[in-house]
Parts: structure tokens; sequence; C-alpha cells
């Protein structure tokens, strides 16, 4: 098999592969870090490749495959994680100068889940520094091109991740999602992102950029295999069982054949306004394919979100500013302008402010709750625009200009607030070429729902890119 | 319930504010940032205190800061 053929296979397949020794891990990974080697220098991706550690990784689990001791579906699973994650022995830059040398001494546990399940790291992705901006803008290592067209930009936070999985230099990655950090740039690279319930996933030995708001976040090919690495992320796989049997998350022992008995929310307002055309258009198909598949489609009310987005800000930016306070008198000069320029914003928020905001959070959450009785998942678009220009700082609505990171997460940021689980899915091709998403949110710790319905779609979507992105 | 600013947030005022405060060391470059916004990041500082004014206004009764998500458990 060819480096294309195999690194464009969803990881799911590449399992079934390897687990049958009709390939080898070492040939998987020589495929990835041949693609690296091929088309990292334009995509800036990677900011580590971790040629030497991952090699003799999958020597290890060849042997392990070859006496009969597979693990399960992410043994040899070459994959790769935004420089925000701790890992033992390998840089670790958070996307910045100001830890241009830092090495931890260990991993972070999402990291350990996956070294546990025979797991192989490729390397640190790069990213907006330190999660800072939904641009992937970076100045200290370039920023992330999309792979769909390389004057665009991927998106961010987690740029590295989204492009990377995009274009076939990781089966699959990790991110984090503050305001849709994962979401958005899925869908701008047309991929999935998934952010499960806040809290479920541990975001122990991940440089905070807000407690109150990060999540980690799964890039893959497909939503079943955003399901696989969800599974031993939250521990519940044990290394060499494909499952838990006390498990209550089973995407694969019951799948959705349709949408029957699900009720999907349809917001009347804010997610359909200020929008491109044609994103419009896609998610609205999106929709009627969900009644098709004979979902309950019902429209719902959100709670008002004309000020949601100041108020995520008005927590993330002291919460940033608090945890860099510890860098800032040796090494401010080090940091780039626009997260500098958040952080003295954040300087300037008032406490009463600050707790304010979190009461909204609270309020917010209520008033969801009210809704998700009406139904099971709320089904919105994940980004109203594609992928804009990389010199781009603003979009332009008639008379109104939008700072492109606050367009970007429009739709995504407030789900961060109430915490609810949320995946972006692919849901259509743009005139431009470019990919576009729609985003499904879930119940509080009902992934199962979420990930079987947003598989249902996906696969009545049939959203098939003519060619490869590079 | 506070009111919208009077005055548009001045750069003055943020130096002001610095010189007069124990806080970080901003350059002006960042503190113009706040008051006439180009990286496309945030939108500016005044747009921010004018929404958080407004949201003043609501009543939120008794309701808490937000913590973490709870189970059905608690």
């Amino acid at each position: 098999m060819t480096t294309d053929e195999l690194t464009s296979k969803p990881l799911y397949s590449l399992a079934d592969l390897l687990q049958r020794r009709v390939v080898s891990p070492v040939e998987l990974i020589d495929a990835f870090l041949n693609q690296i080697e091929k088309t990292n220098d334009t995509l800036h991706a990677y900011i580590t490749i971790a040629r030497k550690t991952a090699r003799q990784a999958a020597k290890e689990a060849e042997i392990q495959i070859q006496k009969g001791n597979y693990q399960g579906s992410l043994h040899g699973i070459p994959y790769a994680c935004k420089d925000l994650f701790s890992t033992k022995n390998i840089l670790t830059t958070g996307g910045s100068r100001v830890l241009a040398d830092w090495i931890p001494e260990e991993d972070a546990k999402a990291i350990s889940c996956l070294s546990a399940a025979g797991g192989i790291l490729l390397g640190k992705l790069n990213q907006h520094e330190f999660a800072y901006g939904a641009t992937g803008k970076n100045e200290h290592f370039g920023t992330v091109t999309n792979p769909w067209d390389h004057s665009r930009l991927a998106g961010g936070s987690s740029s590295g991740s989204a492009a990377a999985v995009a274009a076939g230099l990781a089966s699959y990655a990790l991110g984090t999602d503050t305001g849709g950090s994962t979401r958005a740039p899925a869908a701008l690279c047309g991929v999935v992102g998934f952010k499960p319930t806040y809290g479920l996933i541990s975001t122990k030995g991940i440089i905070p950029y807000c407690w109150s708001l990060d999540h980690v976040g799964i890039f893959s090919k497909t939503v079943q295999d955003a399901a696989i690495v969800f599974e031993y992320l939250t521990d519940r796989v044990k290394p060499g069982r494909h499952r838990s049997q006390k498990s209550n998350f089973q995407f694969n022992q019951t799948p959705l054949d349709d949408m029957r008995k699900v009720r999907i929310g349809v917001p009347r307002t804010f997610f359909f306004d200020r929008m491109d055309e044609e994103i419009h258009e896609a998610v609205k198909k999106a929709i009627m394919l969900c009644g098709q598949c004979k979902a309950e489609l019902i429209d719902i009310d959100m709670p008002p979100m004309e000020k949601t987005r100041t108020v995520s800000l008005v927590i993330q930016l002291p919460e940033m500013l608090s945890y860099h306070s510890r860098y800032l008198p040796e090494k401010k000069d080090l940091y780039g302008k626009d997260l500098c320029a958040g952080m003295a914003l954040g300087q300037f928020i008032l406490a009463e402010h600050y707790i304010r905001a979190k009461r909204m959070v609270e309020w917010y959450r209520m008033k969801m709750e009210e809704s998700f009785k009406q139904v099971d998942l709320i089904i919105t678009p994940s980004c109203p625009i594609i992928a804009p220009k990389i010199d781009s700082d603003f979009i332009e609505w008639g008379d109104k200009k939008e700072p492109v990171g606050n367009a970007i997460t429009r739709y995504t940021s407030f789900f961060n607030m109430t915490g609810h689980p949320a995946i972006s899915i692919p849901c259509g091709i743009h005139s431009s070429g470019l990919p576009m998403g729609v985003q499904l949110v879930g119940h509080h710790f009902d992934e199962n729902t979420l990930l079987k319905v947003a598989h249902v779609l996906e696969n009545s979507l049939k959203v098939v890119f003519s060619e490869k992105p590079s | 319930m506070p009111k919208k600013l009077k005055n548009a947030l001045s750069l003055k005022t943020l130096q002001q504010i610095k010189t007069e405060f124990p806080i970080h060391d901003w350059s002006e470059e960042e503190l113009n940032e706040l008051v006439s916004p180009k990286y496309g990041v945030i939108t500016g500082f005044e747009e921010i205190l004018n929404d958080i004014q407004e949201i003043a206004g609501q009543d939120l009764a008794d309701i808490e800061p937000s913590g973490n998500i709870k189970t059905e458990e608690g």
C-alpha cells in the first residue's frame, strides 16, 4: 500500500489492517513520517516531530502484535497532539517562545491513556500561541495553512491538529477547545472535531488557557474514529481489551440505522444570522436529512446569545493572565503581540465583571437544561464562514466588521460555557472548494446519543472530497 | 442599571491606570490594541465594557457562579 493510501484511511480501517497483520506498525509509522516530511514545510502543522521515539515504539508494537498480543483499536496507531499537552522527554512549547526549551518530566493524563492503549505519538502540533485566538496565526512557529488552500487559515487554536488530520500527517490528533478551538478548525479543514462534556476527559498536564472553559478535543477523519479515541480517553477501556463491559458507551454494539425517536432542536435565532449563504444551505440540507432519517425536528428557543461572546471573554482573559503572570516578569517580551494585548485586557476586567460572567454561565446552563427537556440534540452550523485568507483580520458583513477570531468561534463558544458535548462534522464542499461543517450538541454526559446520531448523519451526508488535500 | 459609557475609552485612561495601580507593565502598543484593535482577535475594550454594562442590568437573583457540571447523581 502506498503512503497516500495508508495515510488517508480512517483509524478504524488502519486498526483492522494492523490486527490482521496486513500492515505492520513500522510500515504505518513510516508512511506518516514520509507524509510529514513531504508537506510539513508548507503546512507548518508540526512544531516537533518525534521520529526516533515513534519508530522505536512502532518496532515494539510490531513485536507485540506478531506475538499475538494485540491490545486493541489504538495499538500501533500513529497520532499527534497539540503542543499544549505535556509530553515526557519531548519539547512542549505551547506554541510559544516562552517555553522554547521546556522538556516535561511527565505526560499529560490524556497522553498516558493513549500510551497505555499502544498509541504512538508522532509529534507535537502547532497552534495559536497558548491557545489564545481562533485564527491559528503564530509568529513564532509559522501560521498553519489550510490543507485545501495554502493561502487560507486552518483556524485555531488547534490549527496544527486539524491540518494534520486533514492532510494525512496523523491518523487522529488531540487538541483543546475553550471557545471552539477543536470544532471550528475541524470545520474549516474538513475533518471531525469532537469535545466531550466539560470535565469528562482530564486536562491534567495540559497547559491551561482558561480553567473554567478548557475541554480536551479529538480530531479524526470519521465519527467512528472519534468514538474509539474517546473511549480510551475516558478510561473506559482497559489495555488488552476492546471495550469495558461496564461502559455505558456502546458505539459499536448498538449502532443506529436511523434517527427514529431522536428529537433534534433547531435554534430559532442567532445561529443562522450573518453567515455564508452556501454554508446556510448546506446546514439546512443536513437538517432536512435528519428529518428524512426519521428524527423529530423541533424549533427551540435559546437563551439570548448576543452577549455570550463577551461573557466568555470576560472569563477567559483574566484566567489566562492569572496563569501567565508566573512568566510575565521575566519573559513578557517573548509573547506574541496579540496574546499580550489579550492579557492586558484581562488586567482591566474588574472582579465584579468576572464573577457576574461566571453567574451568567450558570444562568445559561439553567436555561439550556430547560431547552434540553424538549430535545435530545441541537443542530447548528459549526462556523459561519469558510476558511479565511491568512492576511485577513476582519470579516465584513455589510457595514459591520467582525474580528476573524470572533467569526470563527461565533457558533461554538457558547457550548464551552454550558459544557455540553458537541461535535462538528463535514457537511459539504463550498463552491470555493473548501469544507463546511455542521455542529451537533448533546445532553451533558450523553456522548452515546451524540456520536451515534452524528455517525448516521455523516453516512447520510456522504461528503466526498474530490481531491486529497496536501 | 449601569449606563453605557459616556465617553470613548482612551489610551490615556488606560495609561493613567497603569501608573496608579499595581499591574503588569503593558506597552503603549498593547494598550492601544484595547482601544483600536487591529489583530483580529478581540473586539475593542469599550465594546466589551458596554456589553458588560448591559449584562449587569439582568437580575440574576441568587444564582451562584458556575462550577463543574453536575451528573444526575450530583
